[in-house]
């Protein structure tokens, strides 16, 4: 009896994630056709528009939605907290500071990559500044506080650059790119980030059962054969590499990696190696739906990735909050 | 499998807390580890799970030393309960006693009909196969601690190390667990447990390691071991072991002064 109810979870998580496969494929395609060409894939121009303006985007949609989800998922897990983010070790931000400099100082205007290729060194930085402060064993609170420091002082940095600006327009693009977006973007940014990114995720998809291993505390962990050093590097430059390269191509994008891993959890039966591959997917189908919807409201692309993808999880958190106080209730 | 701890030194945060202590667990028995709060017992079992490496001596299975293993073959041979163990998350209770199988895992084999089986025994073992599709969340504090003895003899491990298994369960289920590690005894394996419960300890364990400070007080047979005298002498006070009803009783009988 047991054994069957058991069986029957988990063909519902399988159940689940071909249900978000579905979508992200749907998704998917839906993004391709949208675009100020007009709905519908175009025909004349076609390949052209298709090729270098739809496809980096939905490609970068895809891969910086999931990185972001399973990125939460992995740092949910390891920290044991269902409200940490990828931002929470401070990459997102260390990767912000690098582009906001890149911005800063000039080197974007003479040279476009400057920009991504400055995310993703401040990330580098951000990632190894958190591992030096936390050190191989420090256990998840002290990476959470290495976390907050190496954050805040990237954020302080960010605001210092704001303040010293002298050019207006400097600080117009600095405000604009930490919103967040997936607008011309072209195959370069890809293959600039996707490398990293998919490498990130590799090394996140792995952790499955470490991390399962691990919701039984660091002790029992260790005894079922996990080497709590190496979760930890793996969690921490898997979620470095494909955050860091996200923000770096597209700017912050928040609340993706926060939501999709707690909105799903309860729905594979809390599992953390069954959340990973639901979060992927999930945080993928967020991402995109999130910039069809802008394109479709303002085709002319004014607004932010990174506005909507707030604006779509606040709801979310809502029914969180309206959820949990009726499961306290006495 | 014959575990050994040779005079071992354990430090902790620069604070030494145990100072040359050697035990042998033997197959077949179940040892007490039994001494008075901080003590060391717990970073004994520790170090003999090989979660703590002593800073002097070794700890070693059949001669080898633990940390010649690797981690999957330690995980197959050494399962350990931590004291007060947790669930981070509302698992269902057969996922969590399913993560004793995973050091039996590889990438290709895993949820085998072996795997299937040891879980089915830990739940019948422990009395909880009527709870398996329940969330830990919602049992109560015994309970779970029987979801997590199960995920430890789900492991079947030959050495089944276990830090105060029977805090927080009832009478009748404290005896129910006593009488599985008899049965595992019984099998051969090596069990330990660190217990507070000095009338359990007198009257399953058949042999003893008393701690004190660091140091062992007495160890062997248990019969030789816990004696009044060295009770008495190991938690400075007073101690009178006697027997109702055929069963052996300690109980401090007067609190002295240390």
């Amino acid at each position: 009896m047991s054994d069957t109810r058991d069986i029957r979870s988990e063909s519902r998580s399988g159940r689940l994630l071909g249900g978000l496969l579905a979508v992200l494929v749907l998704v998917a395609l839906l993004s391709l056709a949208i675009g100020p060409a007009g709905f519908g894939i175009p025909r004349t121009q076609a390949a052209l528009i298709l090729m270098e303006i739809r496809l980096p985007r939905t490609l970068l949609g895809l891969l910086i939605g999931g990185a972001l989800g399973l990125a939460g998922a992995v740092l949910q897990g390891y920290l044991h907290n269902p409200l940490a983010e990828p931002g929470i070790i401070g990459i997102s931000s260390g990767a912000g500071l690098g582009a906001v400099l890149a911005i800063h100082t000039g080197a974007s205007t003479a040279f476009a990559l400057a920009l991504p290729l400055g995310g993703m060194l401040g990330a580098l930085i951000a990632t190894l500044l958190v591992l030096l402060l936390a050190g191989p064993r420090g256990g998840s609170l002290t990476l959470i506080l290495a976390g907050v420091a190496v954050s805040s002082l990237a954020t302080a940095l960010i605001s210092l650059a704001l303040n010293l600006s002298r050019n207006p327009f400097a600080s117009v693009e600095i405000v604009y790119w930490l919103l967040g977006s997936l607008a011309d973007r072209s195959m370069t940014h890809v293959w600039l980030g996707a490398p990293f990114m998919i490498a990130g995720i590799l090394l996140m998809l792995r952790l499955g059962p470490s991390l399962d291993a691990l919701s039984l505390g660091e002790e029992a962990a260790e005894n079922l054969g996990v080497d709590l050093a190496r979760l930890q590097l793996t969690a921490i430059s898997g979620a470095a590499l494909s955050v860091g390269a996200a923000t770096a191509v597209a700017g912050g994008i928040g609340f993706v990696g926060l939501v999709v891993p707690h909105v799903l959890r309860p729905l594979v039966g809390h599992q953390p190696s069954r959340l990973l591959p639901a979060s992927l997917v999930g945080g993928a189908i967020l991402v995109l739906t999130a910039d069809i919807i802008l394109r479709l409201l303002t085709p002319a692309g004014d607004l932010r990735l990174g506005v909507v993808t707030a604006l779509m999880g606040t709801p979310l958190f809502l029914w969180l909050v309206h959820r949990t106080r009726r499961e306290l209730a006495p | 499998m014959r575990l050994a701890a040779n005079d071992i030194c354990v430090t902790l945060k620069d604070r030494q807390v145990l100072f040359g202590v050697s035990a042998v667990l033997v197959p077949g028995q179940i040892t007490a580890i039994v001494g008075p709060n901080g003590a060391g017992k717990s970073t004994l079992l520790r170090a003999l799970a090989g979660l703590r490496r002593p800073t002097v001596g070794r700890v070693t299975i059949d001669g080898v030393p633990l940390s010649d293993l690797d981690r999957r073959t330690r995980a197959r041979s050494v399962a350990f309960l931590p004291q007060n163990p947790q669930v981070h998350w509302p698992l269902s209770v057969r996922s969590v006693v399913a993560l004793g199988r995973l050091p039996h895992h590889s990438s290709v084999a895993r949820d085998t009909a072996a795997d299937r089986q040891a879980i089915l025994d830990a739940m019948t073992a422990m009395d909880i196969t009527r709870f398996a599709a329940r969330s830990v969340a919602e049992l109560s504090g015994g309970e779970r601690a029987r979801v997590l003895f199960a995920r430890a003899l789900a492991q079947e491990a030959q050495i089944l190390l276990a830090d105060e298994p029977t805090a927080g369960l009832d009478p009748a289920h404290a005896l129910d667990l006593f009488a599985i590690l008899q049965r595992l005894a019984a099998e051969g394996r090596t069990i330990a447990v660190v217990l507070h419960d000095l009338s359990l300890a007198a009257r399953f364990c058949q042999s003893a390691v008393i701690l004190a400070d660091g140091r062992v007080v007495a160890a062997g047979p248990a019969v030789e071991t816990l004696t009044p005298e060295r009770l008495t002498q190991a938690f400075g006070t007073a101690m009178a072991v006697g027997c109702i009803a055929g069963v052996p009783v300690v109980v401090p009988s007067e609190r002295g002064q240390k």
